[in-house]
């Protein structure tokens, strides 16, 4: 079964895009604002969230806060999908808590899927360590 | 000029004295023909001319300091203090300056305006006098303590010059200044969001274009994939556009900030050689650094002169398609460097294009740009780097022989006019460490079918165990 990605992306051309070019190795779901991905995550959590930084009302790092807030979709990794491609902007991403930073436009999708499957490799191993010490 | 004020301040004081109680007394005719000629002086000027006694009591005034505060020479001399000409609030301003200067309270106005000169003898600073419109003129004061034969205090005379055109200019350099800098930071604001909007939707040009490359459904035809490599490519080449240009207004704006250190140039050049390696091999070109023994540390942006010599460097490839690009270091006897060249054994620019191909989108030729790509804003970004570092770009070429550009460390002051805005690059310090000798000339990258990659890679790191700190790039 493929690992389920939720996208979290308001302009319609750069959801199209993502899913696109993710469907072929993840299930993908796609969501233009921030509440609306987190009612239907609270209904099944996916593996990991590729989040869009500016999202009208409630942006990017408003849903981090609530993702990390919520008892049951705490630990779900977090990339950050942005535009801003400032020299310390990635420093500045992670210490937010997002698990990782990928860039727009997406020259390389190869790094796209790099980001995705190291933060779902990671989350793997942390829940198996979790079961482990339960 | 000081002495000379204080010459002339002298002469006037004495011409005051006269003037105040003088020539009634029948003096001798030369003295007389000297008063006169003080007086017209004192007329004449536009300097504020006060002469008091040893308690600030004005004992004689010029025309112009008459007019200042409105009042008649009949009611001021012997009637008013020196004080009368000054701005009440810059008194008190000064008086409790100098309680701190001086660690003892001064409180009488008359102090704050004369202590100085009384102890040292004479005082220079700018005033608010208060004019008796209520206005404010702004003037640069020269006091001086006037002592008789037995060093006696017997009065002051001050000469106050109208700054007001002065300050004004100084506050309209001030404010438009401060207007050219609210300026810059709109234009880099607008062109940051203005470049943000245009890469929104290249994004999205570029990202299906790709994916539609990839043909997954295997149903478009050999022109239809033609055709869509040409949407990507001009995609691409405008996306390289606006992030050049972004670049560019960066570095027009002063918004790009240097990190100086010690930097072993040699060693940036033989790194930033094997950078370009892939680049040079796809065209055939051979690069040689070309970097003498012993050359000294250069404080500078490793980064920012790396980028510097691969945009000269890239260039000079693109243009001599199996030809030879070779960057030299030229030292100082003192083994400074003083010159990064770039030689390239391309087609040349011809003489009257020379300091054109640094404007933007100009590239020597028509059609240069067609054929041999690039944003046509490559040398302009790079000379605006290096004048942003205190270096200049300089270029010599022959049609059909080549070009040398180079990277002019210390340049001539006189050489730029934009030079003097930049700040000077600090001087060249030679460090020990790196004087070991290095061979006359490495090959960085050999030409194509050359040495094979991992001698190739053997080659750039013995160099650059050789060459000490190496800059971080």
């Amino acid at each position: 079964m493929l690992p389920l990605v939720c996208v979290v992306e308001d302009n319609p051309d750069n959801q199209l895009l993502v899913q696109a070019i993710l469907e072929d190795r993840y299930a993908v779901r796609a969501y233009s604002d921030g509440p609306s991905a987190l009612a239907a995550m609270r209904e099944s959590p996916p593996d990991v969230v590729l989040l869009d930084i500016s999202l009208p009302g409630m942006d990017g790092p408003d849903v981090l806060d609530a993702i990390r807030n919520d008892e049951m979709l705490r630990s779900l990794p977090v990339v950050a999908f942005t535009a801003h491609a400032m020299r310390g902007d990635a420093e500045h991403f992670l210490s937010l808590g997002f698990d990782g930073y990928v860039t727009k436009p997406i020259v390389d999708e190869m790094l796209l899927f790099d980001t995705l499957d190291r933060c779902l490799t990671r989350a793997r191993r942390s829940a198996i360590a979790s079961q482990g010490a339960a | 000029m000081t002495w000379l004020v204080a010459g002339c301040t002298l002469l006037v004081a004495a011409a005051l004295a006269g003037y105040a109680v003088g020539a009634s007394r029948g003096q001798e005719p030369a003295r007389g023909q000297l008063l006169e000629f003080y007086r017209g002086i004192l007329n004449q000027t536009n300097s504020l001319i006060i002469a008091t006694d040893a308690n600030g009591i004005v004992r004689g005034v010029n025309p112009s300091a008459a007019a200042a505060i409105g009042c008649t020479e009949d009611e001021i001399v012997g009637r008013m203090s020196v004080t009368a000409f000054v701005d009440p609030d810059a008194l008190r301003a000064r008086a409790a300056q100098l309680s701190i200067d001086r660690g003892q309270p001064v409180r009488s106005p008359v102090d704050a305006m004369l202590v100085v000169a009384r102890e040292t003898g004479q005082e220079e600073r700018e005033w608010r006098f208060r004019r008796h419109d209520g206005s404010v003129l702004p003037v640069m004061a020269h006091t001086t303590a006037l002592r008789d034969r037995g060093g006696n205090l017997t009065g002051y005379a001050l000469v106050a010059t109208d700054i007001s055109a002065h300050v004004e200019q100084e506050v309209a350099l001030e404010e438009a200044r401060a207007a050219a800098e609210r300026a810059s930071r709109a234009k880099s604001e607008f062109l940051s969001n203005m470049s943000h909007e245009l890469r929104t939707p290249l994004n999205s040009v570029i990202g299906f274009t790709s994916l539609l490359l990839k043909n997954k459904h295997g149903n478009l035809t050999t022109p239809d994939l033609l055709y869509l490599q040409r949407v990507s490519a001009n995609a691409r080449h405008l996306l390289g556009l606006i992030n050049t240009i972004l670049d560019l207004s960066k570095v027009e704006a002063g918004r790009v900030d240097l990190v100086v250190e010690p930097v072993d140039v040699g060693t940036l050049v033989r790194e930033t050689l094997g950078e370009l390696e892939a680049q040079a091999l796809a065209r055939g070109t051979r690069l040689v650094a070309d970097v003498p023994p012993g050359v000294a540390m250069l404080d500078t942006d490793a980064a920012k002169l790396k980028q510097v010599i691969i945009n000269l460097a890239a260039n000079a490839i693109k243009f001599s398609e199996r030809g030879t690009v070779t960057v030299r270091v030229a030292t100082d006897a003192a083994g400074r460097p003083t010159r990064i060249d770039v030689e390239d054994t391309g087609i040349g620019i011809p003489a009257d294009k020379l300091e054109s191909i640094f404007e933007p989108f100009d590239q020597g030729a028509e059609g240069t740009s067609r054929q041999y790509g690039g944003t046509g804003l490559g040398l302009t970004i790079t000379r605006a780097l290096a004048r942003r570092m205190g270096f200049d770009i300089r270029v010599t070429s022959a049609v059909g022989v080549g070009s040398t550009f180079s990277v002019v460390i210390n340049p001539a002051p006189a050489s730029t006019i934009t030079l003097v805005a930049a700040p000077a690059a600090r001087a060249p310090r030679h460090d020990e460490a790196t004087a070991l000798p290095v061979a006359e000339e490495i090959p960085a990258v050999a030409a194509a079918g050359g040495l094979p990659a991992p001698a190739r890679r053997g080659t750039l790191k013995v160099v650059r165990s050789d060459g000490g700190a190496r800059p971080s790039a």
